[in-house]
């Protein structure tokens, strides 16, 4: 289910007998997404229970752009979880291929998306997820960025990173010499 | 983009402007060798990864339990955190399988075990033993050898027993084992050190049994301890692409448990050795068999190939003075035709060392067996371990 754009002040509101909250993000789009994908992010959870989400939870640190894959992202994995609940042969324990095979499908899942991103877009991902604190999207966001690194040197990193070599020649070469264990394989 | 600076982290956002704990996050799934690299790439990076809670974040992904904590916590010393990290790579490094290569030491001891396992232990602790075949059946027996521990320091700790040692690594396949002399306590051990180091390290030692100068006491009441090599054994186990590689066990035709260790060649082919006592003439470390081709023969099978295979005797059970003969679902056979000098002399049956033919029958299961023309028994191997575990080991 895609991120719905509700009106403006629209109150958390029952769709389809599923209770909605109303999220806008920083640049002042509003967003719907259903109470229980909210409630993968510890802190709209607290927020929730707080009560006072009448009139939209803001969120000055999540752009549109990046609220939209948030929404996404926790949406599938609410339905997923809910999927996985209320599965009759789940509880018989005779369903533990299916299981394994839906978690495989949730992480091939979560791969696409975040295998579609711009290292930009990436980045912010993660700055939300962190906010947001939703534990699976920082792994699935943290272990692509990971990945990025795998099996390079420090230049190759910088490079893909973009990221400046601040360490004077000194430095450099005492870096190199704390840590020359890894690079004598 | 329509979004205010604000909005995002920063449009553009720059990997050290992540959060510390996301960054955190990053350096954790890394190994310790590509966490390494990113901490020299910046200060930002390099910070990160001195974290105290690196190590154990890390260390928790392995599946250990946490390393020991510095002794105060209250002030985090970086240092101490990279020597941890290091410490947890050099662990990671020593996991799995070794041959003990023959030395004089090794030559006064009977039986000798050559196959040495480094596994994890209780406690964050990496246990070194020595695998024997023993008198039951395919059960092994496993010898305690080293065990390495991480100190509070963050520096890696090795022992035999309650004497202290050092596990250094020549390359990433061949490590040393040595005493530690008391002068060394506390200094890091020689880990990938340049080649100029490693080798001045050995030159400046006497001769065997007088030890180095700067083993003092320890080293002496050590009786100094022979340095002891050992190579790695990569791919220990099979692969559905190199289904006979890896380390296996068998009853041979004197009734005695073997360990037989299977590569696959660069330039093709596949080879078999098996481990003997490290007194023996080829060194601890015999050819069984070789063969250029490993082109499968799929089923359905030749009457004439059946016949040969149920007309064999399976040496299956040390106990039992008849061979079974129970036959086993064959999935492929392997042609052998061995140009290569090899001569086993436990086999009963001598043959041709320069026309060696036989077969080798892989099971349903993954197992498989060999035999020779000339010969009509078939040995039948298992894995000494699977997923990484060591299998019918006896307590």
């Amino acid at each position: 289910m895609a991120a719905e754009k509700g009106e403006k002040g629209a109150a958390a509101k029952e769709v389809a007998g599923e209770r909605m909250v109303t999220l806008e993000s920083s640049d002042g789009e509003e967003f719907h997404m259903s109470e229980a994908a909210a409630q993968l992010s510890t802190l709209l959870r607290h927020v929730i229970e707080g009560g006072g989400i009448d009139n939209g939870i803001p969120l000055p640190k999540v752009a549109a752009r990046t609220l939209e894959k948030v929404i996404m992202y926790c949406e599938k994995h609410a339905k997923a979880a809910a999927k996985s609940d209320s599965d009759p042969s789940a509880a018989a324990g005779s369903s533990s291929d299916n299981t394994a095979a839906a978690s495989e499908d949730l992480e091939k899942w979560d791969r696409k998306l975040v295998n579609g991103l711009s290292q930009d877009a990436l980045f912010d991902l993660i700055v939300a997820a962190d906010y947001l604190v939703i534990d699976g999207l920082l792994d699935a966001t943290c272990r692509k960025v990971a990945d990025m690194m795998k099996g390079k040197t420090p230049d190759e990193i910088r490079k893909i990173f973009n990221i400046l070599n601040d360490f004077t020649k000194e430095e450099e070469e005492e870096m190199r010499r704390e840590y020359a264990w890894a690079f004598d394989d | 983009m329509g979004s205010s600076p604000a909005a995002e982290a920063r449009p553009g956002t720059a990997l050290e402007d992540l959060p510390e704990d996301a960054l955190l996050s990053i350096f954790a799934l890394l190994a310790p060798a590509d966490a390494a690299a990113a901490a020299c790439a910046s200060r930002r990076l390099a910070s990160v990864a001195s974290s105290p809670v690196l190590p154990v974040a890390l260390a928790l992904r392995l599946g250990l339990p946490p390393p020991p904590r510095p002794l105060s916590p209250s002030a985090p010393c970086p240092a101490a955190a990279r020597r941890l990290l290091r410490s947890l790579h050099r662990l990671c490094r020593l996991l799995g399988f070794w041959r003990r290569l023959p030395s004089s030491h090794s030559a006064y001891q009977s039986h000798a075990p050559s196959l040495a396992a480094f596994e994890w232990g209780p406690r964050a602790t990496l246990a070194a033993s020595f695998l024997s075949p023993s008198p039951h059946g395919f059960a092994v027996s496993k010898t305690p050898f080293v065990t390495l521990s991480i100190a509070e320091s963050g520096d890696t700790v090795a022992a035999i027993g309650d004497v202290p040692v050092c596990v250094n690594f020549v390359g990433n396949n061949h490590i040393v084992v040595e005493a530690a002399a008391a002068e060394d306590e506390g200094e890091e051990m020689v880990s990938g050190s340049p080649p100029e180091e490693i080798y001045a390290h050995f030159a400046n030692r006497r001769s065997p049994g007088a030890g180095r100068r700067r083993r003092g006491r320890q080293g002496r009441r050590w009786g100094g301890m022979e340095a002891e090599h050992f190579v790695r054994i990569a791919d220990a186990e099979p692969t559905e692409a190199r289904p006979l590689q890896g380390l296996w066990k068998g009853i041979c035709e004197n009734r005695t448990l073997e360990f037989y260790l299977v590569t696959y060649g660069d330039i093709g082919g596949v080879t078999c050795r098996r481990f003997s006592d490290t007194r023996g003439q080829n060194s601890g470390y015999s050819p069984v068999f070789w063969t250029t081709d490993t082109t499968f023969l799929e089923p359905p099978f030749s009457e004439q190939e059946l016949v040969n295979y149920s007309s064999r005797d399976h040496i299956r059970d040390v106990a039992s003075s008849h061979a079974g003969t129970e036959n086993r679902v064959i999935s492929r056979i392997l042609c052998m035709h061995s140009s290569y000098d090899v001569v086993d002399p436990h086999l009963s049956t001598p043959f041709d060392a320069r026309n060696v033919e036989g077969r080798i029958w892989l099971y349903e299961d993954g197992t498989f067996g060999f035999g020779f023309v000339g010969s009509n028994s078939i040995i039948e191997l298992r894995n000494v371990s699977s997923a990484s575990c060591i299998l019918d080991t006896l307590h």
